[in-house]
């Protein structure tokens, strides 16, 4: 199941439009071509190379960067110098992050919700998450440096170096990254400047122009104690990093995770996804790694999805008899919790849980 | 005598049409050996878990510049993108090269860059195939090389990029 980020931004026309004359009584109309065209301009934005995704055992709960949690990666901090030196304006960035869990060990329990860790189990069990910081980092000039702009006329990132490091006391925002993808949106500002200088204010001295920062990390919950391999998880991380105003996008949270009472008063099952906006739901499914079903996906024929009875939001309807409910009230899963995964079609991933009584 | 001579004489057609069969037989494997359909690379940009504290430092702390734009246009019928901006950063310490793969079920590769020192631009940027016209996503992943083992690649990185095919 793989969802598509359907682009927001407006695809590129490059055309030509004649407007017709009108004619007056003295002839003097005309015409003119136009063109569209989407505004590409070069970014300048520096990105760690590693995600070093670590196992922590020594998580300190008080802690305001990423040890604080049981496994996290270090912050990713995305630095943006995106000049348009012609407009002489700044450029703000948006970057989309997707991560996907592109590989686990048979022995591994990937939860999609969040769990309290046992120190002393030698269980395999971990849900990681993007979460957005608190509080990005910022950078300064490394010591010595005699700040200049490179042969492009932008700021020269290997002058720079972290000044504070990112706050994670309280994560603006956390998805859960399934086998099937997930979606974090980080808006990042645009370089900002104390220089005066008119049509050059980006341009003219490197003292006075200041990169923006955005910051985010891989971070969860695991079993710390357990006998963790390197390459008992795999996490494939991309951004997709635009020119752009804040897009505000965040994954909608299902309020009250969703329950399902089976025998003869059974209901259809609906469940209400909120802040839908444009995108449309193309697959659900429920995933448990401890269970012999470990992922299941419905038939698209199998649920209906009204998008109009409730404005912004999608309800979902799985019908009474549906075989994959039933299944669920198997001895093992009836009564708990499975992860429950809604995929939308601009690429963000619900995540909540189902429980079948 | 007589039959020890035809003996002889079997005895060399034998050895003959073993060597000629030796012969063939090379000749196949190394025909083989030269026309080797080539492995497809697989892309993996996954990363697994850091376990004791086995970190690489050196790419662990590395990081990587742009110095691109993320639409690129190609005029219909094109493989030649008009206005694809792209290169390693003057702000970089190491050489890399960079792949762009359609971003579909087969991950087609469109394009493999030289390897670029630091601050080298693509001058054109040609897809190794015309791609139909309208909008297709894509992923541009940069593979930054070890500087004391050019072999060897400290990690790499993925940005998404638009593919827009129009008619001019």
């Amino acid at each position: 199941m793989k969802s598509k980020l359907t682009k927001a931004t407006a695809v590129a026309l490059a055309m030509t439009m004649c407007v017709p004359a009108t004619a007056f009584a003295a002839d003097n109309s005309g015409s003119f071509d136009t063109s569209f065209d989407i505004y590409s301009p070069a970014l300048t934005i520096q990105v760690p190379l590693k995600a070093d995704i670590q196992v922590n055992p020594f998580a300190d709960s008080s802690a305001t960067d990423v040890k604080k949690f049981d496994v996290a990666s270090n912050s990713i901090d995305i630095w943006n110098a995106s000049v348009d030196a012609d407009k002489d304006i700044g450029i703000p960035v948006n970057a989309t992050v997707r991560a996907t869990i592109t590989s686990q060990a048979d022995d591994v329990i990937t939860e999609y919700n969040t769990f309290t860790a046992d120190a002393t189990s030698s269980q395999k069990r971990i849900n990681l998450n993007l979460s957005t910081a608190q509080t990005a980092a910022t950078i300064k000039a490394k010591t010595g440096e005699t700040l200049a702009f490179d042969a492009n006329k932008k700021l020269n990132f290997a002058q720079f170096e972290t000044n504070a490091a990112a706050v994670y006391t309280t994560p603006a925002d956390s998805v859960a990254i399934t086998k099937f993808g997930s979606l974090l949106s980080v808006d990042i500002g645009a370089p900002t400047t104390s220089d005066s200088t008119v049509g050059a204010k980006f341009t003219t001295d490197a003292t006075k122009v200041t990169a923006a920062v955005g910051s985010f990390a891989v971070t969860g919950a695991a079993n710390a104690n357990a006998d963790w391999k390197a390459d008992d998880v795999a996490v494939e991380i991309t951004y997709d990093i635009r020119a752009s105003k804040p897009r505000n996008i965040k994954t909608p949270k299902i309020a009250t995770a969703p329950e399902f009472t089976s025998g003869t008063s059974a209901a259809d099952l609906k469940i209400t996804v909120p802040s839908i906006g444009e995108a449309t739901v193309t697959d659900i499914a429920v995933h448990n790694d401890a269970g012999e079903y470990k992922d299941f996906i419905w038939e698209k024929d199998a649920y209906t999805v009204d998008y109009t009875t409730t404005a912004g939001s999608a309800v979902i309807t799985i019908p009474k008899d549906d075989s994959g409910l039933a299944y669920l009230t198997a001895d093992g899963y009836k009564g708990k919790k499975q992860d429950l995964e809604i995929a939308l079609s601009d690429g963000r991933m619900v995540v909540s849980t189902l429980t079948v009584k | 005598m007589e039959n020890t001579e035809q003996n002889k004489t079997k005895g060399k057609k034998a050895v003959i049409a073993l060597l000629l069969l030796i012969i063939i037989a090379l000749g196949a494997v190394i025909f083989f050996l030269l026309n080797k359909p080539e492995e497809k690379s697989e892309r993996d940009i996954s990363e697994g878990l850091v376990v004791g504290g086995d970190i690489d430092e050196k790419a662990s702390k590395a990081r990587f510049t742009t110095d691109m734009n993320m639409i690129w246009t190609f005029p219909s019928g094109s493989a030649v993108s008009s206005n694809a901006h792209i290169g390693n950063s003057v702000s970089n310490v190491y050489e890399c090269y960079f792949e762009v793969y359609l971003d579909d079920e087969e991950q087609t590769l469109l394009y493999s860059s030289p390897v670029l020192p630091v601050g080298k631009k693509i001058d054109k940027l040609e897809l190794n195939q015309v791609l139909p016209d309208g909008s297709h996503d894509a992923l541009c992943t940069y593979h930054v090389l070890d500087d004391e083992d050019p072999d060897k690649e400290l990690g790499t990185v993925s940005f998404a990029v638009s593919l827009m095919v129009v008619k001019e």
